[in-house]
């Protein structure tokens, strides 16, 4: 028999791109250096005050906001405070630090003129004091708000922990509100954050591995994932994929993610992001892992599938009877965001035969009129629809109701009067609009939304066949799509039964007995199989 | 070199593909586009014979007539302009007609929100059977337009003012639809013509005033005037409004019956409304000599007493039920005697009744059915039941003294 050989295909660029370690060595050869440093930063520490002095202020050289406070350690030494201004408590300073100098001085307390060093316990009443004898790691220190203490005739410098500054407190989700459920929300600093992870978490499996990101900005990153329940080999990919992190700057919870999803091209979003600690824990519950970076509220969660998407963190509040509905709800109004439109333009350009005929009747009436074919039509509501709501997020508060009744007029009433659209397409753009916001996650609503102009142009140009063909590519894409290797569509595509309870319909408390099925760990039952509430015990119902 | 399958390659590789992709798509797409503006929707269709000639009268629906909001410069049917026109061609066959009839019209036709079909009597007595082709050959025709056969020509009931409804076509349908329990759709219509043993009956309408002459608000419109029965496809008969009723009743098609029995005593009705009926015909055959029973289940409510007897006793009631009974099978009696005798028409299925219970001998019978049918002794067996006598029990503008109650 002869072999037949195909011909190898062209891989599409939007296929699987996953980075993976091997991809990355070629990224490693050019590693990233970095802006050149003044050459006292590779150096260790001189033990004279003088040029220490010196080296310090060359290092930041033009730096205002460092403030550098000399004082006497004792009659013979001098010494010098250094420190960031605005990220230190200086109450903290003054009351620690200053206080005990000035005071030992004045008392002229012979044991502590005696004392070389000012770590003394019976001194510095600071919490986390550290000794540093390298430039690089002073000055690190120094930018990360702590303050340095430096002292004549001692090589080192002694950094005392006094990060404060001004941050925002603890407040109330912004994006994420809910009626019932915790109130508090992630604040910009990140120790905060874990902080209240750990409230809810209070065990020490809950892991925080810590790492630095970005040369320039130098941002804390935490990834947090609760040990024997997490996939280890999960975490190792995971920790793998951040420590090639090259970049100057990260600034959002984004950058990472952009820069470690399986799938750079797909338009669905891969990691889930949200202000909630009581999201965060849940997620973590079920075998996810989540990374906070410093001066953002928001945490990333992954792997994910399409399904969390569609979750809010209500539906496990709320008796199950009542989040089913909701969630049935939604899901038919994400149905609606996405294909809406498009059947509008199909029906009224292609199959007119569809539809009963008053409801045909009373668009052709509203229709007799209009200048445009049915797509332009649904093209020109749904981009002013989508550039009035960008601008409603963009604009200031206090001119942000004129957009609205802007917005109301011109997509509303006027436009339909002025007949330039049709009262129908009107009421297709409200509902669609009203149906993207039913999707709790912002970043998948915002891909349905775009998602249904590629349905609305195949829709013109094909009709129902166009919306087919669209769907049928949209789901093959879903199905091959991972998060972290785990399917898009996990519980459905592969199917798994135990999955169910938690996808469509969400089963009673007493009934998710088990953990979604992709943790791949054996560790998977969260709770006693019978219990009070359950009607499997005799007194149940 | 570049190594094979480099970033630049994949780029352009895309990029050719996604120009084909795209070629396809701007050469293929739209050639059958059809703005729902550039649409005529036809609601009705009249049929009629004009010598050698078809004359197929279409009703258009003019939807910028309908007031509904968005059609500005219309300001709706308050104007008194009708929501519709007629356009109205002759041609040598039902197809050659509509085509006639696109040169005259700027919007493509559409027939697929057609709700009726009007035969005009002189046609239907022809036979309806060939103009049924075009129906079934294009899908946009669709088979659940109902059919109805007008008194005179089809083009008068399509006129009608109809303010009732948006459509004169729509109130044909309504009217349909409250006369008979499954409305003669063109599909409905080709089973009968085609099956063995049962012949077609469909109702017949015609245009009337809403009034008599004096009244200030002249309108016309449209009304049931009873049933039409074929043989095959050819119509043979009507029967009018009162025998139609009872024929329905034995046809287990008819939804609203009200039958009106005197009283024992003195003078006016009682008027009782059949809400429920189930029809069985059992077949005996000796020979050529059949028998048929026809039974009726019927079930009903009293509507109206305008006498002065009691129904409030079981005695009466049951009086009362069994005058309903005899009532049916005097006058169904009567339509079945017309249907057999005169027009020939086996519009209850007798012959069907036969098929399905005696197959054997319907190979016997067949050919000579034609002769036998007329001579079928047909015994109609109603059963009634009242089920409810209203709200109140005696005359309510009797004194009590007055009632009888025997």
């Amino acid at each position: 028999m002869k072999k037949v050989h195909f011909p190898k295909l062209p891989r599409l660029p939007w296929s699987r791109r996953t980075i993976r370690a091997a991809d990355r060595k070629t990224q490693n050869t050019n590693a990233l250096k970095g802006l050149p440093e003044p050459p006292w930063l590779e150096q260790p520490l001189r033990s004279s005050l003088e040029n220490n002095l010196t080296a310090l202020r060359d290092i930041f050289k033009d730096c205002s906001d460092i403030v550098y406070r000399e004082l006497m350690i004792s009659p013979e030494r001098k010494g010098m405070l250094a420190y960031v201004e605005g990220t230190v408590k200086s109450e903290d300073l003054q009351d620690h630090i200053l206080r005990p100098f000035i005071l030992g001085m004045m008392l002229k307390d012979p044991e502590v003129n005696g004392t070389l060093d000012p770590l003394d316990e019976t001194r510095i009443s600071m919490s986390q004091t550290k000794t540093m004898d390298q430039w690089k790691m002073v000055s690190a220190a120094i930018l990360d708000g702590n303050a340095a203490l430096f002292v004549d005739g001692t090589p080192r410098a002694y950094i005392f922990s006094a990060k404060g500054g001004v941050r925002r407190g603890v407040e109330e989700p912004q994006t994420e509100a809910v009626i019932r459920g915790p109130r508090e929300g992630f604040t910009e600093t990140i120790r905060v954050n874990t902080a209240l992870l750990r409230f809810k978490l209070k065990t020490s499996k809950l892991k925080m591995h810590s790492m630095t990101m970005g040369t320039e900005t130098q941002t804390s990153v935490v990834l947090t994932y609760i040990e024997g329940i997490i996939d280890p080999k999960l975490v190792e990919d995971v920790k793998k994929r951040l420590s090639d992190i090259k970049i100057d700057g990260v600034l959002e919870t984004g950058y990472i993610e952009e820069l470690i999803e399986d799938h750079p091209f797909s338009p669905f979003p891969e990691m889930e992001y949200t202000e909630r600690p009581d999201t965060v824990t849940a997620q973590l519950l079920e075998g996810r892992f989540a990374i906070f970076v410093d001066g953002t509220p928001f945490a990333l969660i992954g792997p994910v599938t399409m399904w969390q998407m569609m979750q809010a963190s209500e539906d496990y509040y709320e008796r199950f009877f009542i989040s089913n509905v909701v969630r049935w709800i939604r899901f038919l109004f994400l149905i609606l965001a996405l294909y809406l439109p498009a059947l509008y333009v199909a029906v009224t350009t292609y199959h007119q035969d569809m539809l009963p005929t008053t409801l045909i009747l009373s668009i052709a009436a509203a229709r007799e009129t209009i200048p445009f074919p049915a797509l332009v039509e649904a093209l020109i509501m749904e981009i002013s629809f989508e550039a009035l709501r960008e601008a409603g997020i963009r604009l200031p508060k206090t001119v942000g109701q004129a957009v609205s009744i802007l917005g109301a007029l011109v997509i509303g009433q006027a436009s339909v009067q002025a007949g330039i659209v049709s009262a129908p397409i009107v009421i297709v753009v409200s509902l669609t609009g009203i149906a993207s916001f039913t999707i709790p996650r912002f970043n998948f609503a915002i891909t349905i939304r775009l998602l249904r102009f590629p349905i609305m142009l195949m829709a013109g140009v094909f009709g129902l066949f166009g919306i087919i063909i669209a769907t049928t590519l949209i789901a093959t894409h879903l199905t091959k799509l991972t998060s972290f290797g785990v399917p898009y569509m996990s519980g459905y595509s592969p199917y798994n039964h135990n999955d169910q309870k938690d996808i469509v319909v969400r089963a009673p408390w007493w009934k998710m007995i088990k953990r979604p099925s992709w943790i791949g760990n054996d560790n998977n039952k969260r709770e006693k199989e019978k219990m009070n509430g359950s009607p499997a015990t005799e007194e149940g119902w | 070199m570049k190594p094979k399958g480099s970033n630049a390659g994949k780029i352009r590789k895309a990029a050719i593909l996604s120009c084909l992709l795209l070629c396809s798509v701007l050469l293929g797409g739209c050639w059958d586009r059809r703005e729902v503006n550039d649409v005529a929707f036809v609601m009705g269709t009249g049929l009629d014979k004009e010598g050698d000639q078809y004359r197929v009268t279409m009703q258009i629906a003019l939807p910028g007539q309908l007031g509904s909001s968005g059609s500005t410069g219309g300001g709706g049917g308050t104007r008194g302009n009708k929501s519709y026109y007629l356009e109205s061609k002759i041609g040598p066959s039902f197809r050659g007609a509509s085509a006639e009839e696109q040169r005259g019209v700027s919007r493509t036709l559409n027939f697929s929100h057609r709700r009726v079909l009007l035969f005009g009597e002189a046609l239907a007595r022809e036979g309806i059977s060939k103009m049924m082709d075009v129906l079934a050959r294009i899908p946009q025709n669709r088979l659940s337009s109902l059919v109805v056969i007008t008194k005179g020509a089809s083009l008068d009931v399509l006129q009608a003012d109809a303010p009732i409804e948006q459509y004169p076509a729509e109130m044909v349908r309504e009217l349909n639809f409250s006369y008979m329990k499954n409305p003669r759709s063109i599909k409905l219509l080709m089973n009968s013509i085609l099956m063995e043993g049962m012949d077609p009956a469909v109702p017949v309408m015609s245009l009337v005033k809403n009034g008599p002459a004096t009244i200030k608000d002249k309108k016309t419109n449209i009304q049931v005037d009873g049933l039409a029965v074929f043989r095959k496809d050819r119509l043979t008969g009507m029967i009018d409004n009162h025998l139609s009723r009872f024929l329905l009743l034995g046809m287990g098609q008819a939804k609203e019956t009200e039958i009106f029995i005197p009283p024992p005593k003195g003078s006016g009705y009682l008027s009782v409304h059949l809400i429920e009926n189930n029809v069985q015909i059992k077949p005996y055959i000796r020979g050529n000599d059949i028998r048929m029973t026809v039974q009726l289940n019927c079930n009903g409510n009293v509507r109206e007493d305008e006498t002065t007897f009691d129904i409030s006793n079981g005695g009466n009631l049951k009086w009362l039920e069994q005058q309903v009974a005899q009532e049916i099978k005097k006058e169904l009696g009567e339509a079945v005697r017309l249907i057999q005798q005169k027009y020939h028409s086996d519009v209850l299925g007798l012959g069907r009744a036969i098929i399905m219970s005696r197959p054997d001998e319907w190979k016997r019978i067949k050919p000579q059915w034609e002769q036998l049918y007329p001579k079928v002794e047909v015994v109609i067996d109603p059963i009634v039941h009242i089920e409810n006598i209203g709200a109140v029990t005696k005359p309510f503008g009797i004194k009590k003294e007055q009632v009888q109650n025997e």
